[in-house]
């Protein structure tokens, strides 16, 4: 691990008051900007982010570059910085938010001026009032200093950036949903196609919404160089990302890593292993959304590309370690809860299936679980996913659901049979790869659908 | 025109027809809830979910409601396991909350919940949890929400905010709490809130007038126009027993679109609570007394017949109504000239009342009578101000004056006028001020108990159709007025509505090439050919 890219977080640990914008700027902060708006073409940030081969940090890993690149060729075009961070198991936004706001602003002005924007958006989660306060004077500073408003820098390029709260509902970070929200409306997210941001978004004009920690990676990048960021990570994961590391861990906390670290090592070496050091029962490697592993299932590294391969995704890093004290019934159940109560209610599938799902849960776990709840419970996941409005109705609706139950049946059926909660050994507790497979059901995608 | 592939039916369509529409120009029904033809998609009941084609050979799942015709060549499933398995999946989301209270609903037997259940439902309930129960809401003057049954399709919502501009509906609480509310102390109360109740596809809007009336397959429909204002929105009116039960609106692009309002909707009350007269009248000794139609048609003649002189010295009048169908219209004008020998024609007009515009752009009219344009039309008359000065000089001393009206006043001037006359034939349908000034009175129909056309105030000529026999010993107004005609010795013609819009046809100007089957049920407009005879009303 190369300590010298671990660049947000090491500034935000080692520099005080990296938060106030004369103490950011005596250690460089603001020359990339000025940089780029003098001696760069718009054009040639886009290319510096594309060749960097940065993938969205907001869960989806879509490049950024490309996303850039689909902008519909009209005026005026939006920017919405994307920090409504509610997944739970997530916190870097908020922590890079907390530490180093002004390395996102730099990456919103880089952002702007890339894709020829004049107005930008950072929706902050609601809960955060303090970072938006702090966002605030931080927009201040750099109005202040010359870095957004009109003429920035003398280079004819205007910006304004604004905080906007966030309406306090999950799904007000999806991104049409939080377009939605911005706009003052309730925040159902859009039917895609036609409203994809980058065609149709924000007051129908063409929108990039991108995530916190993407923001600062442009920044990075921009800084330093598309191959120098391509010189951490692989191919498919370039650069290094922020992972939260938490649940029974010894040292939860943020990590910044290369994602050629393995998830057992990120939990043993940097984690400091199980707390207690109890046995580990079951890992979310990406947060809640993300389909769980089991302690086979450990060897995988973070790139995007194997976690995908491995059924279940990077997601937002968020890494959540389970003991062997957890009920796998009652870790899921408590996703439910979420996923019943974040729905925004607009289509049927998932404002019908979360509350569905979540009350058979319940009842498993209470001891009133009947055989036939198991099917029922997949079936139902079947008839949600890949039928909803926008993503939520997989995850976090059915990917943990069903990777919960096919992974952990054994503990499901105890459940049943017992008519109680049942913390099975470890050992017992979980079906290995092979019986997964046996079972006929994909554990991220329903074979059949 | 692309030309895509619908189930194995290859049908070429206009680019930019949802999948929805264009599926069922092959005769091809894709099943839906939130999907309204009049309203703006929204794509959240998922029923309408079809395959298609993605890639070549690679089908997934679309909206039918959101995906539109694009390009030739597109594929799409409308049958397949994955697509049944989905519609299957969506009734059984719908209904594992519902109440199932079918037998008392007012939506039973036009409900999609129940058409879809019965093609796409399970027979068992895999749910064994416990249902939700939002409460009961009184939304405004005219609606009721149940919210049980509400399956939040947001139709009613658009409704509001895109049709009738006035946005009182939404949605309050989140996911599965969600529920169709008012804003506090601003109920559900605009001109065409009844609107609401119709497109529901369930029951859960429901209008407080027709609250468990009925069973709707026990009624009768008959397919007509409202006759509330001059826009004549086309209408379907629920009949049982005599009686009216619901009036709803009839699809017409070129008039009301899907809607009406609820002035039209509930006017049904009006004429059903009104005092009729359902029996002709003399007046004796300075009273009316109910006659028979002998002695009443023999007293117009008596009481005509000295008046009667020849053309152009006739001291008869003739005033028609704006109530009146053409038809009707057409046969008292020529009562008039041909029996009466006058040309004193006048028509009666209401003062206006209040119009209004939609933000979708409905109209209801100031004009709150239904024909004025085709009366004008058939009579070539505007007012009946030429009649009142005739009575006030003394040329006219007797009149034969139609109404049909539930809220006809009459001014100052023409009250007094008409107080002058010698011999006042009334013919009308409910006692008024008119009636009370008559030496006879002949007992009219209404609009649900006659046939007909009307003229819009676009020049649309749409079709009134008869629900119902007049009350009592009441007769259709264009029999009345042949009987008259014959008491004076004349015959008028033939006295089927249809065959009256022939004539009508060859000598009114501007409604030549029309007859009942050129006016079908979506009316044609006047204008559309050269009269065969000589022009004028
Ligand atoms: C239900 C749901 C919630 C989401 N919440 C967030 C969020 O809180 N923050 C975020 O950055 N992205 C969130 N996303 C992803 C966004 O839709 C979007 O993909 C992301 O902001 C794009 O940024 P990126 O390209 O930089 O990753 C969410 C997506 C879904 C479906
Ligand atoms: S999938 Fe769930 S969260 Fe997404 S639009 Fe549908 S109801 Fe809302
Ligand atoms: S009340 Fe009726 S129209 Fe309104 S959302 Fe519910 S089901 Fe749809």
């Amino acid at each position: 691990m190369d300590a010298s890219r671990c660049i947000l977080t090491r500034e935000m640990e080692t520099i005080p008051n990296l938060t106030d914008i004369d103490i950011y700027i005596q250690h460089g902060g603001y020359q990339t900007v000025e940089k780029a708006l003098k001696m760069m073409k718009p054009e040639e940030v886009v290319k510096a982010v594309t060749d960097s081969g940065l993938k969205g940090r907001g869960g989806a890993g879509f490049p950024t570059g490309r996303k850039w690149s689909l902008l519909a060729n009209r005026f005026p075009r939006y920017l919405c910085c994307n920090a409504d961070e509610s997944e739970p198991a997530s916190f870097k936004d908020r922590k890079l938010l907390e530490g180093n706001p002004h390395r996102v602003i730099e990456g919103m002005i880089l952002t702007s001026y890339a894709n020829g924007i004049n107005l930008g958006y950072i929706y902050i989660r609601g809960e955060f009032f303090q970072i938006i306060e702090q966002m605030d004077r931080a927009f201040a500073q750099a109005y202040e200093r010359g870095y957004l408003g009109k003429n920035i820098l003398g280079t004819g390029f205007d910006l304004d950036l604004y905080t906007h709260p966030g309406a306090g509902a999950y799904i007000c970070g999806e991104e049409t949903g939080l377009i939605e929200s911005l706009e003052g409306n309730r925040p159902y997210p859009r039917l895609k196609p036609p409203y994809f941001p980058a065609a149709i978004g924000l007051w129908q004009a063409p929108t990039i919404v991108n995530n916190v920690e993407t923001m600062a990676d442009v920044a990075l990048v921009v800084e330093h160089g598309a191959d120098w960021f391509k010189g951490f990570g692989t191919e498919d994961s370039t650069g290094s990302r922020l992972f939260g590391l938490c649940g029974h861990v010894k040292k939860p906390g943020l990590y910044e890593l290369e994602s050629t670290i393995t998830l057992r090592s990120l939990i043993y070496d940097v984690g400091g292993g199980v707390r207690g050091d109890k046995k580990l029962k079951a890992v979310i490697p990406g947060g809640i959304s993300a389909p769980v592993l089991t302690p086979d299932e450990l060897d995988v590294t973070m790139e995007f590309g194997e976690m995908a391969k491995a059924g279940t995704m990077g997601g937002t890093g968020g890494v959540v370690v389970m003991d062997e004290t957890v009920c796998m019934v009652d870790a899921l159940l408590n996703i439910s809860m979420f996923a019943r109560h974040e729905s925004c209610g607009q289509c049927t599938p998932c404002r019908e299936g979360m509350p569905w799902i979540n009350d058979m849960l319940r009842r498993i776990e209470q001891g009133h679980g009947r055989q036939e709840d198991i099917d029922l419970l997949l079936d139902v996941c079947f008839n949600i996913e890949g039928r909803t409005v926008c993503v939520f109705g997989q995850a976090p609706g059915v990917w943990p659901t069903r990777s919960f139950i096919v992974k952990y049946l054994p503990e499901f059926q105890a459940h049943i049979e017992q008519h109680k909660c049942v913390v099975l050994p470890v050992e017992e507790s979980y079906l290995r790869k092979e019986n997964v497979e046996m079972l006929g059901v994909g554990v991220f995608r329903a074979k059949n659908s | 025109m692309p030309t895509i592939k619908i189930d194995e039916k290859e049908v070429t369509v206009d680019a930019g027809l949802t999948l929805i529409q264009a599926a069922a120009t092959a005769g091809i029904d894709i099943p839906h809830f939130c999907y309204h033809p009049g309203l703006p998609i929204d794509g959240n009941c998922r029923m309408c979910l079809v395959e298609m084609e993605i890639r070549p050979g690679v089908f997934g799942l679309v909206a039918g409601c959101v995906q539109t015709v694009t390009k030739d060549g597109m594929q799409i499933r409308t049958n397949t396991p994955t697509v049944l398995k989905n519609r299957e999946g969506v009734m059984e989301f719908f209904l594992i909350n519902h109440p199932l209270d079918c037998p008392w609903c007012d939506q039973a037997g036009e409900c999609r919940l129940q058409d879809y259940s019965f093609e796409h439902g399970r027979a068992d309930s895999r749910f064994v949890e416990t249902k939700r129960v939002p409460p009961k809401k009184d939304l405004g003057p005219h609606i009721l929400l149940y919210s049980t049954r509400c399956i939040l399709c947001t139709r009613c919502i658009r409704f509001c905010d895109e049709i009738a501009g006035t946005s009182e509906l939404g949605i309050v609480h989140m996911g599965s709490h969600s529920e169709i509310d008012t804003f506090p102390g601003q109920p559900l109360d605009n001109k065409l809130s009844g609107n609401v109740a119709d497109i529901c596809p369930v029951g859960a809007l429901v209008t407080k007038d027709f609250l468990y009336k009925p069973r709707i397959w026990h009624y009768t429909t008959v397919r007509t126009i409202c006759t509330g204002c001059s826009t004549g929105c086309n209408t379907m009116m629920e009949v049982m027993h005599q009686k009216i039960y619901r009036i709803r609106p009839r699809e017409n692009m070129e008039v009301n679109q899907y809607w009406m309002c609820d002035d039209g909707r509930f006017g049904y009350h009006a004429l059903q609570e009104a005092e009729r007269v359902k029996v002709p009248m003399k007046r004796v000794n300075g009273t009316l007394q109910a006659t028979t139609w002998k002695e009443a048609l023999q007293a117009v003649s008596d009481g005509f017949s000295r008046l009667i002189g020849e053309t152009g010295q006739s001291a008869v009048g003739v005033v028609g109504s704006a109530q009146w169908t053409n038809e009707e219209n057409f046969l008292l004008s020529k009562l008039a000239r041909e029996a009466f020998k006058t040309s004193h024609i006048g028509l009666y007009v209401k003062p206006p009342g209040e119009g209004w515009v939609s933000k979708s752009g409905f109209r209801i009219e100031a004009d709150k009578t239904p024909n004025a344009r085709g009366a004008r039309e058939m009579l070539g008359a505007a007012d009946m101000r030429g009649i009142v000065d005739g009575i006030n000089a003394g040329t006219i001393k007797g009149l034969y004056i139609v109404g049909g009206d539930l809220g006809l006043v009459l001014s100052a001037a023409e009250k007094e006028a008409l107080g002058k006359l010698e011999c006042l034939v009334v013919q009308d349908i409910v006692h008024s001020e008119l009636v009370d000034l008559a030496h006879v009175v002949l007992a009219g129909a209404s609009w649900a108990e006659k046939d007909g056309t009307m003229t819009n105030v676009n020049g649309r000529v749409q079709r009134l159709r008869r629900a119902f026999p007049p009350p009592g010993e009441a007769r259709t107004d264009g029999e009345i007025i042949r009987q008259v005609g014959k008491q004076c010795g004349v015959d008028l013609g033939p006295g089927a509505p249809a065959e009256i819009m022939n004539e009508i046809a060859r000598t009114v100007e501007g409604y030549a090439g029309l007859s009942y089957s050129v006016i079908g049920e979506q009316g044609a407009m006047t204008g559309i050919g050269q009269p065969s005879e000589a022009a004028g009303g």
